[in-house]
């Protein structure tokens, strides 16, 4: 006998986000699956264990008292990050216009801001589990590396395994404690949202994706560029994030929630610009 | 009558091209409407339009009944959508598919959900290849699944742009069978360039050429008398075969138009297929040598109304 249960009723409503959790659920099955995701994860983790008794190792410009450990390693790892954000978002929004896949979801009853906020979010979620997993599990390498720049000795044995022609031999900056150091990660995740935000915007506005990588990849330089060279005056920007870390990991004290905060600030403001410039893109 | 779908002074213009020059239509409620035009004269940038994937230029469309000024996604909830090149994601299954389409448009439990989709599968025969990837499927497969996709929100509105185009006969007769279901339960609108197929099951048309509408109305108003036929007999006794013909009950009159040429009127087309030819092939006084429609087809109406189009 069919029940009231059985039977599929129409909708009878819609909400300010009609449609996210479909969408949250798509982008999801997209995103952890995703050989990309893992390549980078596999490589960040690769990146970190060799790093670190590499940079460890002794060689002929023996510097003691150097600490570049920590220092080199996230200036290398976010730069990683950032570009591979581009790389993964490029296509976010303007690869579902082009497809014709975004005409077809437009065309149900989903919010439009449903497939910009799902996309972020589950990018954001995905680059969370990305950043902190691997970056949780190259701590206790680094707080290693830093053990063994302090005698030397077992440095040198490791360099001899790697073949590194390159090494630092030194005693490095005490690492930060694990707090502080996710706080830093939480900086540099911050700047990966914001990039990722500027990517679904880009998407929204322009009609190559080429465009979108090359602009993404611009931004990555700016961003880096400035935290290098621009010292405290970036201030609260992405790229003041960058600098708070690679100053954090130098081991000068310096604030880091104030250029998170205004960082996933700027990230939702970008986001909300590209959320009104999808509203508005025609996708024929 | 009600409209389903109506529209006033509609415009779109992309830089220097005038996609649409202020069109006015509507599309009465309950209907089965075919909307014809050559390439290029706006078929698929109306559709677009009535979606909301595009913005009009200027003019007003309003969809069973709502205007589509607002976000118009309460209204989206029952149209159903088949575009002319249709695009899903290319990795999920076409149960996968189904299941989250049917998530948009529905309320109800999983099972309630799923026996939909089971249905739908169904409906277009796609229930084998249920548990295929998108990528995986033939043009033709991936059109049906464009129709499943459509139809599994039981929309009171279905717009279909080239429901059969890129189908083999068979998959074209399902479809114009499935379309010809469905019409009882709800409102078709959909564009085609085979016009056997609209004339088969369109109750409507509105035809298109350059984004201006040329003609529009109810299809017996163009193609009425469906049932007549003209006939060439040869030898015999012809004069005495029209005779008995004229004697039928299911034949109006019968004319002769000199010589061997005789005009012939059922009251439709299926009882001169089903009876005439039957009654003149059996006759033994004389032999039918041509019989011909002597009404005007959907072809003609159309190469009337656009055939300089085409031919540009």
């Amino acid at each position: 006998m069919t029940t009231d249960a059985d039977i599929a009723t129409s909708i009878d409503r819609v909400g300010p986000l009609q449609g996210l959790g479909g969408m949250l659920g798509v982008e999801f099955r997209v995103w952890f699956p995703l050989r990309s995701v893992l390549l980078i994860v596999v490589g960040l983790i690769i990146f970190g264990i060799m790093y670190a008794p590499w940079s460890a190792a002794p060689n002929s410009s023996v510097d003691p008292g150097f600490g570049f450990l920590l220092l080199g390693f996230l200036a290398v790892w976010s730069t990683i990050l950032l570009i591979s954000a581009v790389s993964l978002s490029e296509g976010a929004v303007l690869g579902e216009i082009t497809r014709g896949t975004a005409g077809w979801l437009a065309a149900m009853p989903i919010r439009r801001a449903s497939v910009i906020v799902a996309k972020f979010t589950a990018a954001a979620i995905g680059y969370a589990v990305i950043i902190f997993v691997t970056g949780s599990l190259v701590y206790p390498i680094l707080a290693h590396a830093v053990d063994m720049g302090g005698t030397g000795f077992r440095a040198w044995e490791v360099v001899q395994v790697t073949q590194s022609p390159i090494g630092m031999w030194g005693r490095f900056a005490d690492l930060p404690d694990f707090g502080r150091y996710l706080a830093m990660l939480l900086a540099i995740w911050a700047t990966v949202v914001f990039i990722i935000a500027v990517m679904m915007l880009l998407g929204t506005l322009l009609r190559s994706r080429t465009a979108v990588f090359g602009l993404g990849v611009v931004l990555v330089g700016v961003i880096v560029g400035s935290a290098l060279i621009g010292g405290q005056s970036v201030g609260s920007t992405p790229a003041g994030a960058v600098w708070a870390v690679l100053q954090t990991a130098w081991g000068n004290d310096v604030a880091l929630l104030t250029p998170i905060m205004s960082t996933l600030f700027l990230s939702i403001l970008v986001l909300g610009a590209a959320v009104w410039s999808f509203d508005r893109r025609e996708l024929a | 009558m009600t409209a389903a779908i109506e529209t006033r002074g509609l415009r779109k213009r992309y830089r220097r091209v005038e996609a649409l020059r202020g069109i006015d239509f509507e599309v009465p409620e309950g209907s089965i409407c075919g909307f014809l035009g050559p390439n290029g004269a706006g078929k698929s940038t109306t559709m677009e339009i009535l979606m909301g994937l595009i913005r009009p230029s200027a003019g007003w469309v309003s969809i069973l009944g709502d205007d589509l000024g607002g976000d118009g996604l309460m209204t989206r909830s029952r149209v159903g959508y088949l575009p002319q090149d249709p695009s899903f994601f290319r990795r999920a299954k076409v149960r996968g598919i189904l299941r989250f389409v049917a998530r948009r448009y529905l309320n109800g439990t999983r099972a309630a959900l799923d026996s939909r989709v089971d249905e739908t599968l169904d409906l277009v025969g796609l229930t084998d290849l249920a548990d295929r990837k998108v990528k995986a499927l033939s043009g033709g497969e991936l059109r049906r699944l464009g129709i499943s996709q459509a139809i599994i929100g039981n929309p009171d509105l279905l717009i279909l742009d080239e429901p059969s185009v890129g189908l083999d006969p068979e998959g074209r007769h399902q479809v114009l069978t499935l379309l010809d279901r469905l019409k009882e339960e709800m409102t078709i609108f959909y564009s085609s360039h085979i016009l056997d197929d609209v004339e088969r099951i369109a109750d409507h048309i509105v035809v298109i050429d350059r984004g201006e509408i040329v003609e529009q109305g109810p299809m017996d108003r163009y193609l009425g008398g469906r049932g007549v036929y003209r006939v060439t007999l040869e030898g015999g006794n012809g004069d005495g075969v029209l005779r008995d013909l004229a004697q039928e009950p299911w034949v109006d009159a019968v004319t002769s138009m000199g010589g061997q040429e005789w005009r012939i009127e059922t009251p439709d087309r299926a009882i001169a297929e089903n009876r005439l030819m039957p009654f003149l092939v059996a006759n033994e006084d004389a032999r039918v040598v041509a019989l011909r429609p002597a009404y005007r087809s959907l072809e003609d109406l159309y190469m009337e109304l656009v055939g300089d189009a085409d031919d540009d």
